[in-house]
Parts: structure tokens; sequence; C-alpha cells
């Protein structure tokens, strides 16, 4: 039998090269992990987002957290870990369902409250109802009864508008479809439809706050320097919620025609059409009146802009 | 038991979430237990009280 040099040789070749490549798909399938973990964690915060926004604008709630025992507060925590335990059975925020273990879910409900909790600090200290000259006992009070709507948002994130990104097959055949029947549509129609979109989220969602006293409460505490940093919050969650959050229609929203091709202009322009919205809004009920300065228009605006562009968010993913 | 069947694994990314989540919620709970051990016999911030001396005796 003659043994032919080459076959070792291209043998060992062979298998320097699938050692390469294993390294590369395990390289791929880690980052892969990664990206998908953030992406479960943003839907979440999106979901929390979504359901607590009009209870962080309710005073009565900062003054119940404010007044709340610790023993209160620590029923709050056991009550509001049962309940998202028990969603977890059947929703949460993960991609992947771990329904049939109670101790995946049990886990699960420890992540969904902290992501509730940290998301409502990180708002109430934006809206300056959390600041360093509170107490420690009124802050928890405070973090605690403003993160249960948050928590039970994270919980029923998968609930709000579907998840279309389970990475089967048939997702790679959809931007192929979508770009069929989207030749046809005027590229005005297709903005005209975002704009629309995108009030009547808004509408949905700050109509609720636009009359309350908490807008007027909100802007006087607000400097600034915290006005810029709700723009930048505001910007961020919008964002968040149409292209990275992975509910329903995300794609479509990528292959949108329009004014709002790319995903940057499409949350600028909608948040400033929120910022209408919400100027309008206040307005109506008479919370700001044209004799007033063009200052107290900025502040209450942009307080009210924050749910508002949230709303236009889900309602250009909704519509 | 086919392999579809099979029950899915936390990732290493999973789990690192769910240290970090633990680590929140504990201190959110030790702190809550803190001021519950240590705030029972605090006087309110506002208090009012009478002299016992008074000037027109």
């Amino acid at each position: 039998m003659v043994v032919r040099p080459y076959r070792f040789g291209n043998f060992h070749r062979k298998q320097i090269f699938t050692t390469k490549e294993s390294q590369g798909v395990a390289t791929k399938r880690h980052k892969n992990i990664w990206k998908s973990e953030i992406n479960d964690i943003i839907r979440g915060a999106c979901g929390g987002f979504l359901f607590g926004i009009p209870l962080l604008y309710t005073m009565e709630v900062w003054w119940i957290g404010s007044l709340a025992k610790p023993q209160l507060m620590m029923m709050a925590i056991a009550l509001m870990f049962i309940v998202v335990f028990l969603l977890n059975q059947t929703e949460g925020f993960r991609k992947r369902r771990y329904t049939w273990e109670a101790q995946q879910a049990a886990m699960d409900t420890v992540e969904a409250m902290a992501i509730g909790i940290i998301c409502s600090t990180f708002v109430l200290l934006l809206l300056r109802e959390l600041t360093l000259e509170t107490s420690l006992r009124e802050s928890l009070g405070k973090i605690i009864f403003e993160s249960v709507p948050f928590t039970l948002g994270v919980a029923l994130a998968n609930q709000f508008l579907g998840d279309t990104r389970n990475g089967n097959g048939d997702e790679e055949t959809i931007p192929g479809k979508y770009d069929k029947a989207k030749k046809n549509e005027s590229e005005i129609d297709a903005t005209l439809a975002d704009i629309g979109a995108t009030l009547i989220g808004a509408i949905v969602v700050a109509f609720n706050i636009a009359p309350t006293d908490e807008i007027t409460m909100l802007a006087a505490a607000a400097s600034p320097l915290w006005e810029l940093a709700i723009i930048a919050a505001s910007l961020l969650i919008s964002y968040s919620i149409v292209f990275q959050a992975g509910f329903s229609d995300q794609r479509k929203r990528r292959q949108q025609k329009g004014i709002f091709q790319r995903p940057s202009s499409e949350t600028i322009v909608s948040y400033l059409v929120s910022l209408v919205a919400g100027a309008f809004m206040l307005w109506f009920f008479q919370k700001l009146t044209f004799s007033d300065p063009w200052t107290m228009w900025l502040d209450h605006t942009l307080m009210l802009g924050l749910p508002a562009t949230i709303g236009g968010a889900a309602g250009r993913l909704a519509i | 038991m086919t392999k579809t069947e099979q029950k899915p694994k936390r990732s290493f990314a999973e789990w690192v979430t769910f240290t970090i989540a633990s680590f929140i919620l504990a201190i959110i709970v030790s702190l809550v237990v803190y001021t519950w051990l240590n705030g029972k016999n605090q006087p309110p911030i506002i208090s009012v009280s009478k002299k016992r001396d008074d000037p027109r005796n």
C-alpha cells in the first residue's frame, strides 16, 4: 500500500481549517448569546416603560411610596414577586420559554424585578422625584411602589405588540415580501402614515397625563440640564422600543420608505411630532395659554414629551 | 427524547444577568430591612413641644 504524503498534508490542513472554523463559530455564538441577552433586557425594559410610565406621572403613587412603612414595602416586594412569578409562567420578557420549570420562572422574576427597579429609579431621578436630599426610607418607598407597574410591564413585555424575533427561517423571507409590497407605496403616504401612527400613540398615552397637575409640578422642579437629560432619555427609549426591543413589525419599520427612512431620523422626527402633540394637549386642557412665556411652554412640553414619545413609538409599531 | 425536546439550559450571559439582578434585589431588600430595624423610635422631622414653665405664672 502506498501512502501518499499529500493526503496527510491535506488532512492536516483540513483539520486546522476545521478547528479555526469551529473557533469562529464558537466566538460568533458567544457574541450572539450576549446580543440576545441584551435584546431580552431591552425588550423587558421597554415593556416596563410602556406599562409603567402613566403611573410614574401620578403624584399619589409618589406619596404612597413616601409614607410607606418598611413592613408595607416588604409586603409589596413579596406580592410583586408572586404576581410576576405567575405571569412569568405563561409570559415573560425572554424570547426563550422556560414555562415548564418553576425554578427558571423564579429566576426570570428576579431579573424582571431588577429591571423594574433600575428603570423606575432612573425615571424618578430624571423627574427629580429622587434627589440627594430625599431620605433613604422615602426613596425606597418611591422606588418600590413605582417599580410595581414597571415590573408588571417587564413580565408582560412579550404580550405587548407581540414578538417577531423567534429566529426561525421564515424571518429571512419577510424583507423580500415587504420590498415588493412597499414598492408601490409612495413616500408621502408612508410618511403620513408614520406621522399619523405617532400622533395616535402619543395621544393615547399623553392624553391621560396632560390635564393632571404632575406636569406643572415636574416642570417647576426641572433645571435646563435635567431637561436636556429628559430629551436624551426620550430619544433613547423611543429608539429602543421601535428598533431594539424586537417587538412586532420591527423589521417592517426598518423597511419603511419615506422621509423617516433611517432609524435615527425617524426617532428624532417622531419625537418632534410627539412634542407638538404634547404642546397641543397642554393648550387644550388650559395648562398652557398663549400669554405664558415660551420657557413655560418649553419645560411643560418636554415633561409631557417623555410619555408622548413612548406612546408614539408604540403607535408606530401597532399601526 | 429527541434533541428538540431537551430543556434549554441557561447561557453564561443569562447567569451573569441573574447574578447582577439578584444582587440589586438583595440590596433593596436589605435596605428595607435596615430601615425597618433602625427607624422605629425616630422622632418626626417637625415636632411641637410645650414648655412647662409658663412665664405668666
